[in-house]
């Protein structure tokens, strides 16, 4: 194999992704105060955020104060049965994909984040898990620190997590250990603490 | 491109290759002396300027094991296969899940956890170390380096040509920097006379290649999908080829009484062996993880541990029974030395599930009583409380 196929099969990469981004996400500014994430998840805001916009994934939403990847804050807001942190198919390439259940305990959902968050080969540790209230249940809370495989930046992160009548809503927050994580924690805080589940409308 | 891809050497090189017509030019093999350091002014030494450099940033990785004892059990295997060439040789410890070893040309050698994990005994992890230290007596980068169609890859290694997207991790173009055929030939026939001269029964070499067929037939066999995301088989096209010709060659060179140093392996790399199988069961790669634990649970069914692991992975797996079988694994584990604690944490989940209260209790007392200050602990706590 030389290196032409190779640069070709970029190139029609490259054409392609332009392709499929034709409405490319952009950043937009939250308004502080009430808002429904995903139409799912009610949430008060305090505080400078802004949400990834036209990302075509329905359930999931990031957020970034300083910017990716400085830090960021996800929602997946009402995955049901069979669902994935990422669009799955049925394909054998996704077979190891890690889906929801509705009879997940709470090591099952941080094993799902898990494997979602070392997916690259980045490590991840585990740190604390307790129960907590989110989205009006009894969910839990974990903590984790994890070193990116792709820069070896060692992050900090947070999360809450419930199962709302066998659907999941989990937030998490991810940020460098150094400084950032510390600075948005907070509001990160508040913000788990007002999340309300929105039945289906 | 990163120039860390040109370290791929072979890719994964417990690739053995085609070894009948080399075996009788084996016989006549000896060592080369040490490789002097080249002078910067020459295209080699500028290849050994870039390994320099990317030495320091593994020197300087979080993903470098910093275990004295087992970075200095892992080049002592090194050195007795390189012999005299052993004072030009680093030999790095690399945390990931996969089977991997190379060798750049500047003498830095990286072993990967996953292949050490593998490595049924220190003859078979001495086999892949000795296939790297191969390419390096030969010089087979230099050549490569030189060789018409590496130079347009050298120049992408250079930064000279911008090439688009992000090709993270090394071996994503293992293809197009993989050595040749003649180059792996030549340099499992110096590993396996490395092997033979340090005390180590060649056949083993063999057997990794054996091993490593099988979990990937297991692997294609669940997902119903040859793996085109193993470095290993996709830049070594004829792998049941090369095994049989290795057999032959390792059968013919005998000196298959020679011990493999099966309690050697063990003892070095038990602190680490939890980790390493924590890793392996995130590369959810079920289908390779289940004949990996399956020969390991095999090899010695009083291993706790293994058992465990075994258990884990079928749970994670979640196929179609797998979760009577997770729970035979962990029953079985929890009866046997090496298991860890969280065999009981495993028990205690499924008994929850299970409505089975009394049960849970139990588990979940026996993790804590071993694991108090568990990460997990007021998580599992809130559990034996539920119920009344």
């Amino acid at each position: 194999m030389n290196l032409k196929p190779v640069l070709l099969v970029a190139l029609l990469a490259s054409l392609v992704l332009l392709a499929a981004c034709a409405k490319p996400a952009t950043w937009v500014g939250v308004t502080p105060g009430e808002m429904v994430v995903c139409e799912r998840l009610a949430v008060r805001i305090d505080g400078a955020w802004s949400r990834l916009e036209g990302t075509q994934q329905p359930k999931h939403d990031v957020w970034t104060s300083e910017g990716m990847p400085l830090d960021q804050l996800h929602f997946y807001a009402g995955l049901a049965e069979g669902e994935a942190f990422v669009v799955v198919k049925d394909r054998p390439a996704d077979k190891p994909i890690p889906r929801f259940r509705k009879d997940m305990q709470a090591q099952d959902v941080v094993e799902m984040y898990e494997a979602f968050a070392s997916r690259d080969g980045s490590v991840f540790k585990l740190e604390k898990l307790a129960p907590a209230r989110f989205a009006d249940e009894s969910g839990f809370r974990f903590e984790f620190s994890r070193v990116r495989k792709g820069d070896e930046v060692r992050t900090r992160g947070v999360a809450y997590g419930a199962i709302h009548r066998g659907e999941l809503f989990l937030m998490v927050y991810e940020a460098p250990r150094i400084h950032y994580f510390a600075k948005h924690l907070p509001q990160v805080e508040a913000i788990a603490q007002s999340a309300r589940a929105r039945e289906k409308g | 491109m990163d120039r860390r891809d040109f370290v791929g050497t072979c890719g994964c090189c417990g690739a053995m290759a085609l070894l009948g017509p080399a075996l009788r030019a084996a016989q006549a093999w000896t060592p080369p002396p040490r490789i002097p350091r080249p002078s910067p002014k020459t295209d080699e030494g500028g290849l050994w300027a870039l390994m320099d450099r990317e030495e320091e940033r593994l020197r300087q990785s979080s993903f470098l094991v910093r275990d004295g004892a087992l970075s200095a059990y892992v080049h002592a295997i090194t050195c007795r296969l390189a012999q005299a060439h052993c004072p030009d040789v680093r030999t790095y410890v690399v945390r990931s899940p996969y089977f991997n070893a190379n060798m750049a040309p500047n003498g830095m050698m990286q072993v990967w956890t996953g292949l050490i994990l593998r490595a049924e005994n220190e003859a078979q992890l001495a086999a892949v170390i000795g296939h790297e230290v191969g390419h390096y007596m030969a010089r087979h980068s230099v050549e490569r380096l030189r060789d018409a169609k590496s130079r347009t890859a050298f120049a992408h290694v250079l930064g000279l040509v911008p090439v688009a997207g992000t090709l993270a991790g090394l071996g994503v173009l293992a293809g197009a920097f993989a050595y040749s055929r003649n180059h792996e030939r030549v340099a499992d026939q110096i590993g396996l006379e490395l092997m033979a001269a340090a005390g180590y029964p060649p056949l083993e070499a063999s057997k990794v290649w054996t091993n490593l067929l099988a979990e990937l037939q297991a692997e294609k066999d669940w997902t119903g999908d040859a793996s085109s995301r193993s470095l290993l088989f996709a830049t070594h096209p004829t792998e049941k080829e090369r095994q049989t010709k290795l057999e032959a060659a390792a059968k013919a060179l005998g000196q298959s009484e020679l011990d493999p140093r099966v309690p050697a392996l063990r003892q070095a790399t038990a602190p680490w062996r939890q980790v390493w199988l924590e890793d392996e069961l995130r590369r959810r790669k079920f289908g390779e993880s289940l004949a990996l634990l399956d020969r390991l649970t095999a090899a010695d069914p009083q291993d706790g541990q293994a058992a465990y692991f075994l258990g884990e992975a079928y749970r994670l797996r979640a196929s179609e029974g797998d979760g009577e079988r997770a729970l035979a694994a962990y029953q079985k584990a929890a009866g046997l030395p090496g298991a860890p604690p969280e065999v009981h944490r495993a028990l205690g989940v499924l008994h929850r599930k299970a409505g089975r209260l009394p049960e849970m209790r139990e588990a979940f007392g026996r993790y804590l009583a071993a694991r108090p200050d568990a990460e997990d602990a007021e998580m599992i706590r809130s559990y034996l409380t539920e119920g009344g």
